[in-house]
């Protein structure tokens, strides 16, 4: 186990040594998540067309006044360019929409909802908020953060001016302007105009709670472009990091070091044992650098830290596999750097670190399914989104499965290549 | 010094029609230096690879400090050191980390391997460049980086695989040197090279090697009455001497270095072409030199220099294969 070791740590060190490699590996990531994530957050606030039509579902299962103008604001003309909503009844069969990806975002406003923003006639006190609730696809979650800004707006303005006609009510109580029994009807008529006009006010604290959630299910959070870059980049540049470390076990084969280490009292398993921990070990480092990097940098939440942990660890170890699969077919370090670096794009694109919520076929989006970075980024995902351990079973049983068949598929073809490979 | 460590039989290796090494069979003795002397692509290598089990014989046996090949692996590898013919390092890392990192697969660790990485890099006179990467090491440093990594262990037998190959005269002075204080210490060196002047100098006993059969075995002395009196004209040419004799000889140095130029020339026993120089192997250096460069000068080559040289092993080869050693 110590040679094991030595081998593993030696290739880390040589790996991290490279200022072209780590450059490439540390630094590319951060550099295009901050280009990507200013050029999205361009699209978003603007009339961009390449989000536009977001599907959207709406479940009203209030019906009040306030119930009526959210639908009235997500359904109107104005926003006629960006949304495509549908109203719909069943919350259970909406929420499975939004699970499918068939739609980006769901809007439940429940029971009650209206009535949270009116006072007791008596007391004047608010009820208990009830909270509206915007559940988002973790496939795409910048047209889901669109539709949840939407919603935040609406419920700012609402408090807003619940707020401003509570203040004045009771300015015209106190002062005796008006008498208790005129207080309704005053009440009424400010909150109608307030209503219809544009009512741009001063926040004053949210009397409203909003959540924005998963399908999955979860705590409240609230998303950022630069949080999806930010794994989809490290995702990308992974494949890349395992390359790098497949090619040495054909490199030092060309080198004569790996000559050297089997020309030790060593064995053939310690000495790829320790080349394929070697790999997994510098993926995995750079991945866990990347992402204490970006939540320094961008400030990012990332979610249950022991779940971030179990995504970087099975997400290295299926791109390790992937690694593996091609210095196994390949017969020279060349050949490994052209496959490697076709593979990362290729699955870059399939899996999603490109285009976020792009709206792929099925095909290509089962396509996807083989790409490590698609499940690390539903584990990602789901784990920003405020979502616990549970939502990280599948994304993370995938990896490791995938990560077991890779590993078993290239442990035949060493076998079968063993002593070219070991000797030349 | 009568005891070998090293005993091989009938070692044979296979890759497919090409066999590149035909049935070997010898001894190295215990602090002997054992050269193993032969042209590129003569199979020392694959000797070498399969005496550090990196390959195993298609068939044949050998024995090293009492264990066996095939079959004993780990206990041959932990008796033997191996240097090999190309720089097994890692160039990002210092000369002290790579050589930590071979020290520890060798079941070194702690303050004994710190200790042993001192004395190693002492010997090849470079303790103060430890730290340096060895990428910033000119060629010769490097070379002698490769041989500290394989004498950590203090192993019992040293392979050394033509260690000075691509290096300055002063480099490999110092690299001779070397390895005559390991013997002088008590290590037995098995030393494969194709230049004859290396293993005349270092070698208690020589193996000559051709195309992957042992065609003689001896010390010097030994070696050299093979040829009994016979002596050396080394003709110094200014161009490469294969394409100069090519141009008037019919082409046939060309194809395997023999050169037919001084056929029948009095006392001329044999001639091939080496590098830039035509080694003429004669029965009397100066009866014979008249009509070589009469010769010579006939056929329009430029001669520069002229070595009249005593029997050698260069001689020894030539008359056993008729070409030359670096062919």
């Amino acid at each position: 186990m110590k040679k094991l070791l030595a081998i593993m740590w030696k290739d880390v060190n040589v790996l991290f040594r490279d200022g072209a490699a780590v450059a490439l590996i540390i630094a590319g990531p951060l550099v295009l998540t901050i280009g990507l994530g200013l050029v999205t957050g361009s699209f978003a606030a603007s009339d961009a067309p390449a989000i536009s039509r977001i599907p959207v579902l709406i479940v009203d299962q209030d019906g009040g006044r306030f119930a009526t103008a959210l639908t009235d604001l997500l359904t109107g003309e104005d926003l006629a360019d960006l949304l495509a909503p549908e109203m719909w009844n069943d919350e259970a069969a909406a929420l499975e929409r939004t699970r499918d990806g068939d739609v980006a975002a769901t809007v439940v406003i429940p029971a009650g909802f209206s009535a949270g923003f009116l006072p007791d006639m008596t007391t004047g006190a608010l009820p208990d908020p009830v909270a509206l609730r915007v559940y988002g696809d973790p496939g795409s979650p910048i047209r889901a953060g669109v539709v949840r800004s939407i919603a935040e707006e609406f419920t700012n303005r609402a408090q807003t001016g619940v707020t401003t006609v509570q203040i004045a009510l009771t300015s015209l109580a106190t002062s005796g302007a008006a008498s208790p029994a005129e207080l309704p009807a005053i009440g009424r008529a400010m909150g109608e105009q307030l209503f219809s006009g544009d009512g741009a006010a001063a926040a004053t604290g949210s009397l409203i709670d909003l959540r924005v959630e998963s399908v999955a299910a979860g705590d409240d959070e609230s998303f950022d472009p630069l949080a999806y870059f930010a794994p989809a980049m490290a995702l990308l540049f992974l494949m890349y990091a395992v390359t790098l470390g497949a090619r040495t076990l054909l490199s030092e084969r060309r080198e004569g070091t790996l000559a050297r280490m089997l020309a030790a009292p060593v064995t053939n398993g310690q000495v790829l044992g320790g080349k394929v921990a070697g790999i997994f070990l510098g993926g995995f480092i750079q991945m866990a650098v990347l992402i204490l990097l970006s939540t320094t940098l961008f400030q990012l939440n990332w979610g249950n830290p022991l779940g971030v942990l179990l995504v970087i660890a099975s997400a290295a170890l299926a791109a390790t596999g992937w690694g593996l699969l091609i210095a196994a077919v390949s017969t020279n370090s060349g050949q490994v750097a052209g496959l490697g670096m076709a593979l990362t794009l290729i699955f870059g694109i399939l899996g999603g670190s490109f285009v976020p919520g792009m709206q792929m076929g099925s095909l290509l989006e089962r396509a996807g399914s083989i790409t490590p970075n698609k499940w690390a980024m539903d584990g990602f995902m789901a784990l920003a989104a405020g979502d616990g351990l549970p939502a990280i079973i599948v994304p993370v049983a995938a990896l490791l499965a995938m990560a077991a068949i890779l590993f078993i598929i290239s442990a035949a073809l060493f076998r079968r290549r063993q002593s070219e490979l070991l000797v030349g | 010094m009568t005891e070998p460590i090293l005993t091989a039989k009938e070692l044979r290796k296979r890759y497919g029609d090409n066999e590149a090494v035909r049935g070997i069979s010898f001894s190295v003795l215990r602090g002997e230096i054992f050269s193993l002397l032969g042209p590129n692509g003569a199979g020392k290598t694959t000797t070498i690879n399969m005496l550090s089990c990196l390959i195993e014989p298609t068939s044949g046996t050998a024995e090293i400090a009492g264990h066996a090949i095939p079959g004993d692996t780990l206990n041959v590898r932990r008796a033997i050191g191996v240097v090999p013919q190309e720089i097994a390092l890692y160039d990002s890392l210092s000369a002290r980390q790579n050589l930590e990192f071979w020290g520890r697969l060798y079941d070194m660790g702690g303050k004994e391997l710190s200790r042993r990485v001192d004395e190693v890099l002492e010997q090849v006179g470079l303790s103060d460049r430890g730290k340096d990467k060895v990428k910033t090491f000119s060629g010769g440093m490097k070379r002698r980086i490769n041989i500290a990594a394989g004498l950590l262990h203090k192993p019992q037998l040293l392979f050394m695989d033509e260690p000075t190959v691509g290096i300055d005269p002063q480099s490999r002075r110092r690299i001779l040197d070397m390895v005559k204080e390991l013997r002088d210490q008590g290590m037995t060196v098995l030393y494969t090279t194709h230049y004859m002047e290396e293993a005349e100098e270092l070698s208690d006993r020589v193996g000559i090697i051709d195309q992957g059969k042992l065609i003689a075995l001896g010390t010097q002395d030994e070696l050299t009455k093979i040829v009994g009196e016979q002596e050396t004209l080394r003709l110094h040419l200014n161009e490469e001497a294969a394409a100069a004799v090519a141009a008037i000889d019919g082409g046939a140095a060309a194809t395997d270095g023999r050169v037919n130029l001084f056929a029948g020339s009095a006392g001329v026993l044999g001639a091939a072409a080496v590098d830039h120089q035509i080694v003429v192997s004669v029965t009397d250096a100066n009866a014979a030199l008249a009509g070589v460069v009469g010769r010579a000068n006939t056929a329009g080559l430029a001669i520069r220099s002229i070595d009249i040289e005593r029997p050698n092993l260069e001689a020894v080869f030539l008359h056993l294969t008729g070409r030359g050693l670096r062919d």
